[in-house]
């Protein structure tokens, strides 16, 4: 792995790297967590809340349930979760509105949602190959909605590229995540079942105790007859959830500690 | 010679005014082709031509106006808008009829435009300039909801439209609009004109019929209610419909309010045929100034 060729974006290393887009995925997974996964009705973002500094006045914040650095909002019928640089999110956040809206002044239709994402993904991969810019240091979740597809959860990389995903974690511990989202999730979850699971998972990889201050939670609803929209849990709604999530946590330790004495009390 | 009368109209529906070079020219005029030739086209060149012309001999073929020659568009922005505001909010009174020269377009055109759940813009003039800006005014009244999460101020949206209006004033735009909404400073009256002119007050008309429509709001006063606010719109524009040319169809009436629990402000209270409502007035003999005295 030679450091030769990671000066440059526009640099092939001799195994066929760019060191640059590696490095760049690398700071994502400093950021705090965020999951995807499609639940009936709807697609659930959740994420980890980036730790709040004491002398953060919060009372000016637009919402106090959202932290407005992990989920967000491009249009009434898509929203991203964030993992990564803040500051390139946002560039990349007001763009994929702008390039929203010049398509419903163009066509006079919401976007549909691949149709953003590949504009998102081509910017992004313009950026490791054109003009010696660094690359974006964001990872985004798409959560969407459109006639075409229905329901749809994407997830873009730094290098550019996107799939289409039922259920997804990126950011801190992402790989732990993603294996507990592969043994977990299932098809036509409720998205109570679905913000249960994410919340376990977020507590699992942060090593501790799900709690309000550390999740929120966003879903993108679809409903027959109403137009998609993008419903942000308040605190109370995370509270039942982060309540239930111990709770069942807790349980399912007693029962572990029971088990265990059992075992050993037969031996 | 049913080519020539199609000819004629096109011309006609260019340039509503009078057009300068109407007459046929014969080509077999050497002075004309010569002044219709660019000043670097030598003596020869022009023989060639005139000699090519023997087979153009008896056609007769008519002049296409040359660019400078083209008149000023007069376009008298053919409609009726008006809007008012009154104790709790604004009526807006629209018809709906669209016309090209003297050709009635259409009859169900629809002129009035939302902005949201919070403002209404009208439409007056080129129906074309405003669909195309007014929806780019939309466009620039979401941007500003998604990126500083609060509703727009009808200042700024009728700023916004007034900045689009002064940068392309010598485009030949022919716009005319009113915006109208509710903000944090309550029920808020604009009007934006082609040529970047915004004013904000109680009670403005615009288009053909605007002159009759602004006879019969003389009687408005911002404290009226809402109902009396409606019932003197729509009289305006019936009125202004039946003696101006260029507005008919149908008289609309939209309504901004305070917001309600969604945040929605307008609302589109009725659509009457003027006809119907001529008719009507006249039965119940509410047509005018004469009600007081019966």
């Amino acid at each position: 792995m030679s450091r030769r060729y990671d000066g440059r974006t526009t640099m092939f290393s001799p195994e066929g790297r760019l060191f640059q887009v590696e490095y760049a995925t690398a700071s994502i997974g400093k950021s705090p967590l965020a999951i995807g996964m499609a639940v009936k009705g709807g697609i659930l973002l959740a994420a980890e809340r980036p730790t709040q500094h004491a002398l953060l006045d919060k009372e000016h914040e637009y919402e106090t349930n959202i932290s407005r650095e992990k989920i967000i909002m491009i249009n009434d019928h898509l929203a991203v979760a964030v993992a990564g640089l803040t500051s390139d999110a946002n560039t990349l956040v007001d763009f994929a509105r702008m390039h929203s809206l010049r398509h419903t002044l163009a066509y006079s239709e919401p976007i549909p949602v691949e149709s953003l994402v590949n504009e998102i993904a081509d910017v992004k991969q313009g950026y490791t190959q054109v003009g010696s810019l660094r690359p974006f240091g964001v990872s985004f979740l798409y959560a969407g909605y459109d006639p075409i597809h229905g329901l749809q959860l994407y997830h873009s990389e730094p290098c550019g590229r996107y799939n289409a995903w039922k259920a997804y974690a990126i950011g801190n511990h992402a790989d732990n995540a993603q294996n507990m989202l592969k043994a977990e999730w299932k098809e036509n979850m409720t998205p109570h079942e679905g913000m249960l699971l994410a919340a376990k998972i977020l507590a699992k990889c942060d090593d501790s105790h799900a709690s309000v201050e550390k999740i929120e939670f966003a879903l993108m609803g679809k409903t027959r007859g109403s137009p998609p929209h993008l419903h942000i849990h308040k605190e109370e709604e995370v509270k039942v959830v982060v309540d239930e999530a111990n709770k069942i946590r807790e349980d399912e330790e007693k029962q572990k500690e029971k088990e265990k004495k059992e075992k050993l009390g037969g031996n | 010679k049913a080519t020539v009368s199609v000819l004629y109209c096109v011309q006609s529906l260019a340039s509503p005014m009078t057009c300068v070079n109407d007459t046929m020219h014969d080509l077999r005029d050497v002075n004309f082709v010569k002044a219709m030739l660019p000043a670097s086209k030598q003596q020869s060149e022009i023989d060639e031509l005139m000699a090519a012309d023997k087979t153009l001999k008896n056609v007769k073929l008519p002049v296409c106006p040359r660019p400078s020659a083209i008149p000023k568009l007069n376009l008298e922005k053919g409609t009726t808008t008006l809007g008012i505001v009154v104790k709790d909010g604004i009526v807006l009174c629209v018809d709906s009829r669209a016309s090209t020269g003297e050709f009635i377009a259409s009859r169900t055109t629809q002129k009035v435009l939302p902005m949201g759940k919070t403002i209404l813009g009208t439409m007056a003039g080129g129906a074309a300039d405003c669909q195309y800006w007014e929806r780019v005014l939309g466009v620039e009244c979401r941007l500003w909801e998604l990126r500083n999460k609060t509703t727009i101020t009808v200042a700024a949206a009728s700023k916004i439209l007034a900045g689009i209006s002064y940068s392309r004033r010598n485009s030949g735009l022919c716009m005319g609009t009113l915006v109208a909404g509710w903000d944090e400073f309550g029920p808020q009256l604009y009007t934006v004109d082609d040529q970047g002119t915004r004013l904000k007050g109680d009670k403005f008309s615009q288009g053909s019929g605007s002159v009759y429509a602004l006879g019969i709001l003389e009687e408005h006063r911002t404290d009226m209610s809402i109902e009396e606010g409606i019932d003197l719109g729509r009289r305006a524009v019936m009125h202004a419909t039946h003696r101006d040319a260029y507005s008919g169809g149908y008289v609309q009436v939209y309504v901004v309010r305070a917001p309600d629990e969604n945040g929605h402000c307008w609302e589109r209270v009725s659509r009457d045929d003027v006809q119907d409502l001529y008719k009507k007035a006249h039965e119940d003999g509410t047509a005018g100034c004469f009600k007081d005295l019966f």
